[in-house]
């Protein structure tokens, strides 16, 4: 398994962990030197030390004793001799303490195998000269009691000099060689501590960098991640989903970057499906709206339409009581008529007995005259009766076939007191067939766009009404020399409520329900217009058109 | 490096401890090959009245602390000059070193206590000199040994 994949816990085991053999390592080399150094010094002062001062105290105990001797031969009085032999004898213990000392010193010295053969041998030669200097010192002894100066001082200074001088030479070796093993274990003392102090510092060196080494790691491979992390998630905070972590490692770290890539994941998913539930909210609720504008728009249609059937009974009712006075004053004039005849002519047969028969024919012409003008008058308002009822078609079935000349011209007929004499009315009628439609509805539309274009004429001006058939199409065209429509305003006037006319003067729902009543009947309505030269507008129907099923008219 | 002495040491000591362990088996073989020669007998005059000398009583004999038999005759004792291996032996069995014991009898002489104690030349001389003298005590090889002197102890030479 590689180490980056290995659990936090694991990683960090292994890094204190080295540290800490480290350590260990450091302390028991340490303990084992210190222990080295500590034999040494054990070795100097409970050995060598003791040992070399031993024998350096034998060494000078035997140098006193020589300096006894030496007085003990020309010692001149029993009392001077006595003396200096008890001295010898207390210098004798000397040496003989220093010796014990020594050999106790030596016993042990060989059971910690501190004891040379060297040494051995020094001190063997010693002992052996030590010994015959002693056996000598008897005769010297006796020689020296019988005052026998010359001989004593002469055995002193000649074999017990030569003997002394070489045991003294031993002994001074034996100082030396402990000397020599005391500098020595010194000197491993020392090594052992420089050695154990570079050993220490090394170590203590590479702990600082490998303690260097694993907190660099644990930022390299803990810090920097949960940082990385941090930073992450203040970003996925801010509203940042397509956050993605680099996962370095599968452990824990690793882990938490991979679960934090699938929250984000899931995250922006969630905010997907949110938006997109927002756009089909907001997409719903622009339908509504639509469907709300479309409503009502239909109510004011409704609502107008409604006006306009009200008006239309009005009319056609109004219409048809005017219908009998006029049939009443259309007989009294015919009947008037015939009487002015009959007179007339009584005049004419009886005019030289009559008197004043010149003022009677002139009162007779103005009666006449009279008359004719009742009788046009009525004939006239028949007509515009007859064109009320006509456009308001309340007389018959709605659905029904319709000669559209006729609806056009009881429109014209109607607008005759907006067209008067000021504007020409140029008929370019076709030839139609009859159109199922409903008449009052298609009266309504002719209505519109005649008067609108009416209106649109300031002064004299043409109207032009032309239709035909195209193929399975009829097509009305009614064309103005009036003022024109903007190319702005042009796209817009089919729309509900758009006017560009005065506040009181249109609603703005004339050519909306127009376009309306078109759609019904499955027709079109166009618009061509150049502002300043005028308008034609284009009503287009199917010729063969079946009655809608309940289709809503709005 | 300073490992590494350490276990050098620790092998040589293992090492040495060995032998030295094995040493009384060495010596063993020494002793039980072929010479009884190899043994210093502690002789005394035959009118010596006593049988066997432990070698602490041997060395009150031999220090001048105790300097009769059984206070009546005179102790006199003898010493070798040759530093061979029966006055070694002879020594060791002492307790004491012939330096030491010199010693010793310096302190005595000094002090007017006593002589030391005469130093023979041979083994021979040895023998007549306890053979002949009243009260006397010595050591010899014990092969040389013969009725006219009396072992009082028998002391192995074991190797130096």
């Amino acid at each position: 398994m590689r180490f980056r994949n290995l659990r936090l816990g694991v990683k960090q085991s292994i890094g204190f962990g080295s540290i800490l053999l480290i350590a260990a390592v450091v302390h028991f080399y340490s303990i084992n030197r210190m222990s080295a150094i500590k034999d040494e010094i054990d070795h100097i002062s409970n050995s060598w030390l003791p040992r070399a001062m031993a024998i350096a105290e034998a060494n000078l105990g035997t140098a006193a004793l020589r300096t006894e001797q030496l007085q003990h031969a020309v010692a001149t009085s029993e009392e001077e001799k006595q003396l200096r032999a008890d001295r010898m004898v207390a210098l004798i213990d000397r040496i003989n303490y220093s010796l014990d000392t020594y050999a106790e010193l030596r016993q042990r010295a060989e059971a910690d195998d501190l004891y040379s053969p060297k040494e051995a041998q020094l001190y063997a030669e010693f002992d052996g000269r030590w010994d015959a200097y002693q056996e000598l010192f008897v005769d010297f002894f006796r020689l020296s009691l019988k005052n026998e100066r010359q001989e004593a001082l002469d055995l002193l200074n000649g074999d017990m000099g030569g003997i002394y001088a070489e045991f003294s030479a031993d002994l001074e070796a034996l100082v030396r060689a402990n000397r020599d093993n005391t500098l020595a274990a010194a000197q491993r003392a020392e090594t052992a501590f420089r050695t154990a102090r570079a050993f220490t510092s090394t170590l203590f060196l590479v702990t600082v960098l490998l303690s260097a080494f694993i907190g660099a790691w644990l930022v390299r491979y803990i810090a920097v991640p949960v940082q990385e992390l941090e930073q992450a998630a203040q970003r996925v905070a801010e509203g940042d989903t397509g956050v993605r972590l680099e996962i370095g490692s599968s452990d824990e770290i690793g882990n938490l970057a991979h679960s934090f890539n699938q929250m984000t994941v899931a995250l922006r998913e969630r905010q997907e499906e949110v938006s997109r539930a927002n756009r089909t909210l907001a997409e719903k609720n622009s339908d509504l709206e639509e469907t709300l504008r479309k409503l009502q728009e239909a109510q004011q249609q409704l609502i107008m339409q409604e006006k306009m059937a009200s008006l239309g009974n009005l009319v056609a009712g109004v219409a048809h009581e005017i219908n009998n006075p006029i049939g009443a004053i259309n007989s009294a004039s015919n009947t008037s008529a015939r009487s002015i005849e009959i007179v007339r002519a009584a005049l004419e047969k009886h005019a030289d007995t009559l008197a004043d028969e010149k003022r009677l024919g002139r009162a007779l012409e103005v009666l006449g005259r009279n008359n004719e003008v009742a009788v046009m008058a009525s004939e006239r308002i028949e007509r515009i009766v007859r064109s009320l009822r006509n456009f308001a078609r309340l007389d018959e079935a709605e659905f029904q076939s319709t000669d559209l000349h006729e609806g056009i011209d009881s429109t014209l007929t109607l607008l005759d007191h907006v067209i008067k004499n000021r504007i020409e009315v140029i008929r370019e009628y076709g030839d139609l067939p009859q159109v199922n439609c409903f008449a009052n509805q298609l009266n309504q539309v002719f209505m519109n766009i005649i008067n609108n274009a009416a209106q649109a004429i300031d002064g004299p001006g043409k109207i032009t009404l032309r239709t035909r058939r195209k193929e399975d199409e009829v097509v009305v065209e009614v064309s103005d020399t009036g003022k024109g429509i903007a190319p702005e305003h042009l796209e817009r006037i089919f729309d509900p409520g758009f006017t560009t006319k005065g506040v009181g003067v249109g609603t703005g729902l004339g050519l909306s329900i127009s376009y309306n009543i078109m759609r019904q009947h499955r027709g079109r309505m166009e618009a061509e217009s150049e502002v300043g030269k005028g308008t034609t507008m284009r009503i287009i129907l199917p010729v063969d058109l079946q009655e809608p099923a309940a289709e809503k008219t709005y | 490096m300073g490992m590494d002495t350490t276990i050098l040491k620790a092998l040589t000591y293992g090492i040495r401890h060995l032998t030295r362990s094995l040493w009384p088996l060495v010596c063993l073989l020494a002793i039980a090959s072929p010479s009884a020669d190899a043994q210093v007998a502690v002789i005394a005059h035959l009118d010596a009245p006593a049988d066997t000398l432990a070698s602490e009583r041997l060395l009150d004999f031999y220090t001048g602390d105790v300097q009769t038999w059984n206070g009546t005759t005179t102790v006199v004792f003898f010493d070798l000059k040759p530093r061979n291996e029966i006055k070694k032996a002879f020594y060791h069995f002492l307790g004491k070193s012939p330096s030491r014991m010199k010693s010793i009898w310096m302190k005595r002489l000094l002090a007017g206590e006593g002589e030391p104690p005469q130093a023979l030349k041979s083994n021979r001389e040895m023998l007549d000199k306890v053979a002949s003298t009243p009260g006397a005590i010595g050591f010899a090889h014990r092969d040389s040994v013969h009725d006219s002197v009396k072992v009082l102890a028998i002391i192995p030479i074991s190797s130096p």
